[in-house]
């Protein structure tokens, strides 16, 4: 087999980047096979569910054998990606290498062979990132598709390609179930019976199939978790932001004045839910089944949507920095997610959220999704100028509202307290000088 | 309806010795409590009082002694039917069992014929502990020359005990002291003296198209009960009545499975070497590619039987057992 006449090499793991993170996708390489590897230097680009990391090197060396090409999808966390090994002179050796070590099997369609021992070993004990870890935690899967015996003797008959499908039996086995459901809807389906769509008469739809993108998948599942498993209830409430207006073009004026970026009505609402969230903690809580968790710190997740899809980055302790910083925190972090260059302490240990389609878009209200395991999101609309009628009879004002939406998780936020939580924020608001106090 | 007739494991039992004594006068019966006492389980009641002392023998407490004179007899062309008062002492006297009676015919070339019954309770009953508790399916049904048959119903005692006293080679009976007194619908073929069930013939007692359950003896009924439960959750499981351990009907399991395409055993012996392990080879060795799913077994724990009640529980395969290996076996993410 591979292992036993190879030169001692280093065996690179998928890291685990996230404590979600169960596979990644490679985005990019930075080094090429041949390369001289030195710790700290990055090798490669790692897309997790949640953000684009850079993997470091750990140890000296030379890139032997990428193998996972750039592109790569769906590599579990510990399945090899790449070889390294000490001396230059060995990199030539791992020209043919593949991780599952199947360099013996007979060329024709043998059984497959049995994992050698070697890899059944366990690796010891490390911390994450695990890039330097020479045996993957679990045996290198490699290019091996798990199928039950008849799902496998189903595709060879009909000339499936099982990497094709993805499994839905126990720990993602392919099953006879899943190669019926591909023939059905393959092709192969489809000429099956012609005679079903000339029928129907309809005309033949003009479509593109756009694959998933790793953030994709992870907002539509945690999306469709959230709304299938939360009690969404909604309260809407409108505050007049004239007095939040005036006070923010007196800040710019000042802040002009020295140079500084300008603070935005949306840096005013972050620091007014924040300072809500202090006054009724019970809306920065998250539900468990044992207990309800009430945070003691305010950190504020931020929607921000990219091109490559929707991020919410946190600012940290929002109740206690001042507008100037979480101006600039958000600029930053918008920035960072622009660029899906966004690490894992930028958005991980939200307490709350705050989605603003109004100052951007235009929409006048909506009701978003609460981000798990978040109890409350805030929905902003956008603001807009009204008649509101006068003391006498013939009298009226001109004043500007922006309408807010609190959606709240039931289990832990009941309805009174999610419309207290709106009295203070609209307090805050409507009176921002308050948020001074 | 009138013609529904309902009959218990016990009676099965009884008018199926009584039946064969009455037809062939080479049939006897001995063991411990046969006859003055009616049987420790009553199987052999009222047989002393029709047949006489010389075909019910009360032996001594020595399963050594009277497993050998057994064994003896049949050599010499009687055909006993030996009572253990449970299937634990027969170890006793296994080397009869096994060195002389399993072996003759074939070490004698065909000479030898050992036409014997060894019948009794096997396995658990209820707080008996871990030395009157054991189950020997899977030891006897191991063994070259001897049948091993394991009834579930009042039929199956019937028919199956009837062909074992007819058979010419020695035959393990394994009963199961809590069926005794369950009563099953039995029909008027089974009631007729000419009634008697094929050895080596599994029954399918439910059908069913997602998961094939195999099981004998007590737990046909758990597999049924189990099949039921699967049945109001949408899976549909078909249940197989082994009714003969050895020979094994290999033909009715795997076509079986190839038909559901997942399997799930049960046994109450041990899991390690145990008639469950024996069925899943079968199904690996002739139908491998018709397996959607790895087989679940289910079996007695890996201890010696506990007598603590909760325990003891614990030890045995329960429905809700039989009912979460079939739902595994059927498992899919979407």
């Amino acid at each position: 087999s591979s292992g036993s006449d190879l030169p001692p090499h280093q065996e690179i793991g998928m890291p685990s980047l996230s404590p979600t993170m169960t596979e990644g996708n490679i985005a990019r390489w930075l080094k090429k096979e041949g390369d001289k590897v030195a710790p700290g230097e990055v090798l490669c680009e790692v897309e997790t569910d949640k953000a684009t990391v850079e993997m470091e090197c750990m140890e000296e060396g030379y890139l032997a054998k990428i193998v996972k090409a750039e592109g790569s999808k769906e590599i579990q966390v510990g399945e090899v990606i790449a070889i390294t090994v000490e001396d230059e002179e060995d990199i030539g050796k791992f020209k043919d290498y593949t991780p599952s070590s199947t360099a013996d099997a007979a060329p024709t369609k043998a059984e497959p062979t049995p994992a050698p021992p070697k890899e059944e070993k366990v690796k010891q004990p490390s911390s994450p990132p695990e890039p330097k870890a020479s045996k993957p935690s679990t045996p290198p899967t490699g290019d091996r598709v798990f199928a039950s015996p008849l799902a496998r003797k189903l595709a060879e008959d009909n000339n499936v390609p099982l990497s094709d499908i993805e499994g839905t039996g126990p720990e993602g086995r392919i099953v006879k179930a899943d190669i019926d459901e591909y023939l059905a809807s393959s092709g192969k389906g489809a000429t099956a019976k012609p005679s079903k769509s000339t029928d129907s008469k309809a005309p033949a739809l003009d479509y593109v199939d756009i694959p998933h993108s790793q953030i994709r998948k992870v907002t539509a599942s945690r999306l469709a978790f959230s709304k299938q498993t939360i009690p969404h209830y909604y309260l809407t409430v409108d505050t007049c932001v004239d007095k939040l207006m005036a006070l923010r073009s007196q800040l710019n004026s000042f802040k002009e004045a020295s140079g500084g970026k300008r603070i935005s009505v949306n840096d005013l609402v972050v620091k007014a839910a924040a300072l809500a969230l202090r006054k009724v903690p019970q809306c920065n809580s998250s539900w468990t089944d044992d207990y309800i968790r009430q945070f003691k710190n305010v950190n504020i997740n931020v929607a921000v949507q990219t091109e490559n899809g929707l991020y919410v980055p946190v600012v940290k302790d929002a109740d206690r920095k001042g507008l100037s910083t979480i101006g600039e925190e958000v600029r930053l972090l918008a920035q960072k997610a622009k660029e899906n260059s966004l690490k894992p302490e930028d958005y991980e240990g939200g307490t709350f959220t705050v989605s603003n389609l109004g100052g951007p878009f235009g929409i006048k209200q909506f009701c978003a999704v609460v981000n798990p395991p978040q109890a409350a999101i805030l929905a902003v609309g956008s603001a807009e100028k009204r008649v509101v009628p006068g003391n006498g009879p013939d009298q009226f004002n001109f004043a500007s509202y922006m309408p807010v939406t609190l959606s709240c998780d039931h289990r832990v936020v009941d309805g009174a307290i999610g419309a207290e939580w709106l009295k203070a924020f609209k307090g805050y608001i409507e009176n921002p000088k308050s948020m001074l106090l | 309806a009138a013609g529904a007739k309902e009959m218990t494991v016990r009676d099965a039992l009884n008018s199926a010795i009584d039946e064969e004594m009455s037809a062939d006068p080479k049939v006897f019966v001995m063991g411990e409590e046969v006859g003055q006492y009616q049987g420790a389980y009553k199987i052999t009641k009222g047989l002393l009082e029709k047949y006489g002392p010389e075909r019910v023998y009360d032996t001594p407490i020595t399963e050594a002694g009277f497993t050998g004179i057994g064994v003896g007899a049949a050599y010499a062309g009687l055909k006993p039917v030996v009572e253990f008062m449970t299937f634990n002492f027969s170890m006793q006297a296994i080397d009869h069992i096994i060195n002389s009676a399993a072996k003759s015919n074939y070490m004698s070339a065909g000479q030898i014929n050992v036409p014997i019954v060894f019948r009794g309770p096997n396995g658990a009953a209820a707080g008996v502990g871990a030395q009157h508790s054991q189950c020997y399916a899977a030891w006897y049904a191991s063994v070259p020359g001897l049948k091993v048959l394991a009834p579930y119903s009042a039929e199956d005692a019937r028919g199956l005990l009837k062909a074992a006293i007819r058979d010419p080679d020695p035959v393990v009976f394994l009963e199961n002291e809590l069926l005794y007194g369950e009563s099953f619908p039995i029909s008027e073929e089974a009631l007729d003296s000419s009634f008697c069930l094929p050895i080596g013939k599994a029954k399918i007692e439910r059908e069913g198209k997602d998961v094939t359950i195999v099981t004998f003896s007590k737990m046909v009924g758990f597999a049924l009960k189990a099949a039921e439960k699967l049945a109001e959750e949408g899976i549909s499981a078909e249940v197989i009545n082994l009714r003969s351990i050895r020979p094994l009907d290999r033909a009715t399991i795997n076509a079986s499975v190839r038909k559901t395409s997942r399997l799930v055993t049960v046994e109450e012996g041990f899991p390690q070497h145990g008639v469950c392990a024996e069925i899943c080879a079968s199904v690996v060795e002739e139908s491998f590619s018709y397996l959607d799913a790895p087989v679940e077994r289910i079996a007695g724990a890996d201890v010696p039987m506990p007598y603590a009640a909760n325990l003891e529980r614990l030890a045995l395969p329960q429905i809700e057992d039989i009912v979460r290996a079939s739902k595994r076996a059927c498992y899919r993410s979407k």
